[in-house]
């Protein structure tokens, strides 16, 4: 059995010797020197330099944030007011993408908190490397791999049932489906659900700014714009799906004509999805035949363009894998009419930064969650989907002498 | 005379180049067809070949993905006209396909799968034996896929006997009752691929059973198959040591694209009928690729006017063979390899809901 994983048989048991374990304060030096040596470690390690996943938690994780974050911990807005620990929480990430939870892993460490994290036996390869990475770092008797239990298994209501029970706060990496199926195990009457359900995101580039840029530009606009595209194969929640060509309707043309030229020119190098094209395909011409979509590039195999109605019903319809729906708005108005709850990521470029801070308060109303440049797409950050991790974390206890 | 007329008197005898030329006419005019009458058709081909393309080889030619029958109506037809709707097997979970025929398209599909068949039935009714269950026939207004497909095929036999019982179990009486009716002259048995290898050939036990008279018709894939590792050739050598059965012809065909009928010839493979043909596009850019390569099969047919079904993307992998000289039957030759694999779920989103066990 992969080391630091826990079977379904044993988890009872461990459970049970987990919570005897008490929580640590919020924000502990030894904490923020083992999230350090984790992050160090991802980063020195030649066999995983390739890893984007793993990279991009590096990233995330590295000293200075994580350090900032503690400090954050450690400080509250009164001396009557003391920030401690939630207590347990239960994570269960996404069945094909065990690295998110080392987010929601990492956050509930920092905070002090026990954490029960649910693993798919469908990734134990990637599992297996994350623990590994994890258990190197080592955290010593009172870290917080002493206060965590990995937890391998399938599809066990009694499973859940007992860890959903137990905790105090349950994270659910979703989609909408995974968090209603998670949701038929009740919590605790005391604790609470932290839920990263089904989410929209897309891009919005200046029109004027795409015609008028140098090829230089372009490129580099390209380049980020296929990372963020190509990531994850463009499932991820914040992978933009649909384009917002911003300006006016004239310039639309030209600027995708730009656009194309630019993606011609790139040298990004995607290995074959096994398929995608068929399915592409299968997207287009359904799309193609109720009229929401049209004037489809195929040439490129690694990234689609269509023009699509993002006001019509199919407007958030999408089959990821490489395709990009455009279509027009005159102004950010326009934009804002779109946004509806449910939506995450805008991600910008060429945008009048004024004219982004105008119209933010009314996306964010609508319900945009988050507001990037082109290339951080998928950047994670404390604040997602809404929340604050660090005080979704922690607790408030008050104190009057 | 016609191509599809000239090919119903005589499927695998045109010559390649005459076939190649008349059949892109052929296809060129029933996709102008599908254009003018079909909206939805007219729109997949505006968005993703443009308003006018250039129709000036068989690759040049729109084509439509088969998943798309799941979901839209495809119909170039009135309403009224529409004789019979077939739905498709499809997997589980997934929608079914809707094929619409008027009458005109359901009569070419039945004189073209007569024609393919009588090249190697002859041209009497044979005393048939078909490994399914009766029950599989029981609704006629819109058979599934499987039943159409012995509907089609019951036309070429008389004596129809079904030798599975409801739970699809071989009924060994029923087998040797028949078998005990025509004890001399040829037989045909029909039925799809895994139920022949499981419930007829897996079914005869040690002593087998004498069925050297038959021709075996089978269709449907090799997929459920491949679980347990059996390729065509080991069907083939398994068949003749367990029953004596020689002559065994393959079919490739789906719902989507009625009287499509891709026969394997006696050097096993698949062949193409004058009036359909085959082109393998690359998997990634959907460019067709040459004979020796395999990637995704896309079929064409001049048969269907009253759906666009003429010319699918399909979802399985195949490769064109080069043309051999001298070979009995004309027309193109290619092997199926298998099926595209479905998404691989990625990111965020996890669908993994269903099914959640809990202890009682």
């Amino acid at each position: 059995m992969t080391p630091g994983l826990v079977t379904a048989a044993e988890a009872p048991e461990r459970l049970r010797r987990l919570e005897a374990q008490p929580c640590a304060p919020p924000g502990a030096d030894d904490t923020v020197a083992f999230l350090d040596r984790v992050s160090q470690l991802i980063r020195r390690d030649p066999a995983l330099r390739s890893d984007g996943e793993l990279q991009s938690l590096a990233f995330h994780f590295r000293r200075a944030v994580v350090e900032r974050l503690a400090a954050e911990l450690r400080a509250v807005p009164s001396p009557n007011l003391l920030r401690v620990a939630r207590g347990t929480v239960f994570h269960v990430p996404p069945t094909n993408v065990p690295t998110m939870m080392v987010y929601s892993w990492a956050y509930a460490a920092l905070a002090g908190c026990r954490s029960v994290v649910r693993l798919s036996p469908r990734a134990l390869d990637r599992t297996t490397l994350l623990l590994d990475v994890l258990l190197r770092a080592g955290s010593g008797e009172a870290g917080p791999l002493a206060r965590s239990l990995f937890v391998s298994y399938a599809r066990d209501g009694s499973l859940n049932d007992l860890f959903s029970r137990h905790c105090d706060l349950r994270v659910i990496w979703g989609g909408d489906a995974s968090i209603d199926s998670i949701r038929r195990s009740p919590l605790h009457p005391l604790a609470r659900d932290v839920v990263f359900g089904d989410r929209f995101s897309f891009c919005v580039l200046d029109v004027a700014a795409l015609v008028g840029a140098t090829d230089d530009a372009l490129d580099a606009l390209v380049a980020r714009l296929l990372g963020d595209v190509l990531a994850f194969d463009q499932a991820a929640c914040s992978s933009p799906r649909r384009v917002f060509l911003l300006g006016p309707a004239a310039d639309a043309g030209p600027a995708r004509q730009r656009l194309s030229a630019a993606l011609r020119r790139s040298p990004v190098v995607q290995d074959p999805v096994v398929g995608r094209s068929v399915r592409r395909f299968s997207f287009t011409a359904t799309m193609a035949a109720r009229g929401a979509v049209g004037d489809v590039s195929r040439d490129d195999p690694r990234l689609w363009l269509a023009a699509g109605d993002a006001f019509g019903p199919d407007g958030r319809e999408h089959s990821g894998e490489g395709l990009l729906l455009l279509d027009q708005v005159e102004t950010m108005d326009t934009l804002t009419r779109f946004v509806r709850k449910g939506d995450q990521t805008m991600s910008h470029w060429g945008v009048d930064p004024a004219v982004l801070r105008d119209a933010f308060p009314a996306l964010a109303a609508a319900g945009l969650c988050r507001c990037v440049p082109v290339g951080r797409s998928l950047q994670f950050s404390r604040h997602w989907d809404g929340y604050d991790l660090l005080a979704e974390m922690t607790r408030l206890a008050t104190v009057e002498t | 005379m016609t191509l599809f007329d000239r090919a119903i008197r005589a499927p695998f005898a045109i010559p390649e180049d005459e076939k190649r030329r008349e059949l892109l006419d052929a296809l060129v005019e029933v996709h102008h067809l599908h254009a003018a009458a079909c909206e939805p058709y007219r729109r997949v081909v505006t968005a993703h070949w443009g308003a006018t393309p250039t129709l000036a080889t068989m690759a040049d030619l729109p084509f439509l993905p088969v998943s798309l029958f799941k979901t839209e109506t495809l119909r170039s037809v009135p309403e009224a006209e529409v004789v019979s709707v077939v739905r498709s097997s499809g997997t589980t979970g997934d929608r079914v396909s809707q094929v619409f025929l008027d009458r005109a398209t359901a009569g070419r599909q039945v004189a073209a799968l007569a024609a393919i068949m009588r090249t190697v039935l002859g041209d009497r009714r044979l005393p048939m034996l078909i490994v399914d269950a009766r029950e599989t026939l029981a609704d006629r207004r819109s058979p599934s896929a499987r039943a159409a497909g012995i509907l089609g095929l019951m036309n070429f036999g008389r004596d129809h006997t079904f030798v599975l019982d409801r739970e699809l179990e071989l009924q060994r009486d029923v087998l040797d009752a028949f078998l005990a009716r025509h004890p001399e002259g040829p037989l045909l048995i029909f039925g799809f691929t895994f139920l022949v290898w499981s419930r007829l050939i897996g079914a005869l036990g040690a002593s087998g059973a004498d069925l050297s008279r038959a021709t075996l018709i089978h269709s449907g894939g090799w997929k459920k198959l491949e679980a347990e590792k059996v390729d065509n050739a080991t069907f083939r050598r398994v068949a003749q040591e367990v029953g004596g059965i020689r002559r065994i012809h393959n079919f490739y065909g789906m719902a989507e694209q009625v009287g499509s009928v891709f026969l394997e010839d006696t050097d096993g493979r698949l062949c193409a009928p004058a009036f359909a043909d085959v082109i393998i596009r690359d998997p990634e850019t959907l460019a067709p690729l040459p004979p020796g390569q395999s990637g995704v099969v896309q079929v064409l047919s001049c048969l269907p006017t009253s759906y666009p079904g003429h010319s699918l993307l399909t979802e399985d992998l195949g490769v064109v063979h080069e043309a051999v000289a001298g070979a009995e039957w004309q027309g193109t030759r290619f092997s199926i390899l298998g099926r595209l694999p479905r998404t691989q779920l990625r990111g965020c989103s996890d669908v993994i809901a269903a099914g959640v066990e809990r202890a009682p």
